[in-house]
């Protein structure tokens, strides 16, 4: 016998058709939608990407270009390249004009080594006279204002452009007049402390030609001083740190000692001063920097005659960062670079930002670090990391 | 019973919300994104406007000798916008020239040396840059004759411009 009341209720148990339906359309145009957006989303993240690198190097150019001198200081200038300057490539290019009219793909260094990966992109720069009451208006007539523009394209499509005016008045920065040198960023170069004329010391004893920039000196100034130099040094004495992320675009290497500039420089984003100690250790990591360092039986290395305050990068390192040697447990005391390592990753983990040169840094130099207490082993290790920055680990 | 259908909308419906969260929060990646792509374009464009429009000023005061050495004598211990030769208030009165896709201001602001008879001996150059939303400011120091004082350069911080 069946109750009559339990035929209903069993039919009520199940999905009709039209309610799977709905269900199945409601879930399918969420899914649709959200797709969609996630696509877009990709797609315009790509263009971001592209709008970021474009800007990279339409401003490495920018910076390159302003470096120079607004006209030749060593022929008759003419607007244009003089006859003594070559059209291969820009390393004798001394002022503004020399680069107009200058168009490559993909582009390439100043001494004519193309960048990597950027097949499709191009670089160009036009350099025309702007006219004084309006800046944005060309004239024909020599005027006293050069106005630069860099555009980046990848394809036809314009991705970066960067605009700046030169003028006859800019004064032009007293660039030393040396062979290739290290540039040594010092707290005041008009009166190195006693520490940084250690380090002079140091590097002209390894046959180094070495010029005093102060690091609260101007991008510009930077940028100028930079033009001759194969490396660049930072010493760990208060006030370097006003150097902020002047060189961080500079494609030569640099040596760091100062733990205010870890950020700066893309090591990491912070450090920490560990306890005065002479005890350091290398890692597996084969390297130029530490392969010749004599370890005691475990792994210990003595660089220092006395315990001296050192300091560690820490927190959040560049995903590429080499750790060369070790304070204590797991404390970074040397770290490294290499030119195009990617130094940040953006939560999806695409590269965003990567090392323009070879970079170091050595986490000596707290508050009271005497060089002078450095062993042979530890100047070694100063001595090949300037030679690893300066490229001289490659035949 | 009518409970047990019910849940099948409530499922049907948490699908649906949380494949609108992944929409939204997708969305609101990408916004996040964008900002810190502009940001650093207009950064960078604006370090350049910034250093341009120094070099515009020392340009003016080069070009019109005469109205700089009379700005050194009037304007002690004020700050003149030399894009329009007037006194302005501060740095917040300045008056913007388009370029590059941004703006650049230029101001001097003329030291006080506690005589007026005197006249002001140096002034502080003071370039803007400003390019899709960021600002740059670069200031140098400049003596009587308007020539960049060595060592001078400073990248400056802080707001009102």
């Amino acid at each position: 016998m069946t109750c009559p009341r339990c035929q209903p209720a069993r039919l009520q148990a199940g999905l009709t058709l039209v309610e799977a339906v709905v269900c199945l359309l409601v879930v399918s145009m969420m899914l649709v939608a959200a797709l969609n957006t996630v696509g877009a989303s990709r797609l315009t993240r790509r263009s971001w990407d592209e709008r970021a690198r474009g800007a990279e190097l339409a401003g490495a150019l920018m910076s390159e270009i302003l470096e120079t001198h607004f006209e030749d200081v060593n022929d008759p200038p003419i607007f244009g390249r003089e006859s003594s300057e070559s059209g291969a490539d820009r390393s004798d290019w001394d002022d503004v004009d020399d680069y107009h009219g200058w168009l490559n793909s993909p582009p390439q260094r100043r001494d004519g080594s193309v960048l990597a990966h950027l097949a499709g992109w191009t670089r160009e720069v036009a350099v025309t006279w702007a006219d004084p009451s309006n800046l944005q208006q060309d004239v024909a007539a020599q005027t006293g204002i050069k106005r630069i523009r860099v555009i980046v394209r990848r394809g036809p499509r314009v991705v970066a452009e960067r605009i700046a005016l030169r003028t006859e008045a800019w004064p032009d920065p007293d660039v030393p007049d040396q062979p290739p040198y290290i540039l040594f960023v010092v707290a005041d170069a008009d009166s190195p402390t006693p520490q940084e004329q250690v380090r002079v010391a140091l590097l002209e004893s390894w046959n180094r030609a070495v010029v005093l920039i102060s690091g609260s000196e101007s991008q510009e100034t930077f940028d100028a001083f930079a033009a001759n130099a194969v490396a660049a040094y930072v010493s760990a004495e208060p006030g370097t740190e006003a150097m902020g992320n002047k060189l961080t675009r500079v494609a030569f290497g640099i040596v760091n000692e100062n733990r205010h500039l870890v950020d700066d420089l893309k090591f990491s984003s912070a450090f920490f001063d560990v306890a005065a100690t002479d005890q350091t250790s290398i890692t597996n990591q084969p390297h130029y920097i530490t392969d010749t360092l004599p370890a005691q039986t475990n792994g210990d290395i003595l660089l220092l005659t006395s315990p001296q305050p050192l300091w560690s990068s820490s927190s959040e390192p560049a995903p590429d960062l080499l750790i060369l040697a070790e304070v204590g447990k797991d404390n970074r005391f040397v770290v490294a670079l290499e030119a195009g390592a990617v130094t940040a990753r953006d939560e999806l983990g695409f590269p965003i930002a990567w090392a323009a040169g070879r970079r170091v840094a050595i986490g000596w130099g707290g508050s009271g670090f005497d060089l002078g207490a450095l062993n042979s082993d530890g100047r070694m290790l100063l001595q090949r990391a300037l030679e690893w920055a300066t490229g001289e680990d490659q035949p | 019973m009518a409970g047990q259908r019910g849940s099948v909308y409530v499922v049907v419906l948490g699908m649906a919300m949380l494949v609108t969260a992944i929409g939204l929060s997708s969305l609101l990646h990408a916004r996040v994104t964008h900002r810190q792509v502009m940001r650093f374009h207009g950064m960078d464009q604006a370090r350049v406007l910034a250093g341009s429009a120094i070099d515009v000023g020392l340009f003016l005061i080069e070009q019109d000798a005469a109205a700089w050495q009379q700005m050194l004598g009037d304007a002690e211990g004020q700050t003149v916008d030399l894009l329009t030769g007037t006194i302005v208030p501060g740095a917040g009165g300045a008056s913007q020239e388009s370029l590059g896709g941004g703006t650049y201001s230029i101001l001097a602001t003329f030291l006080d040396d506690g005589d007026p008879a005197s006249g002001a001996d140096e002034a502080t150059l003071l370039g803007v840059g400003r390019s899709a939303g960021a600002r740059f400011l670069l200031e140098v120091r400049v003596d009587a004759m308007g020539h960049v004082v060595a060592g001078t350069w400073r990248r400056r911080m802080g707001s009102g411009t």
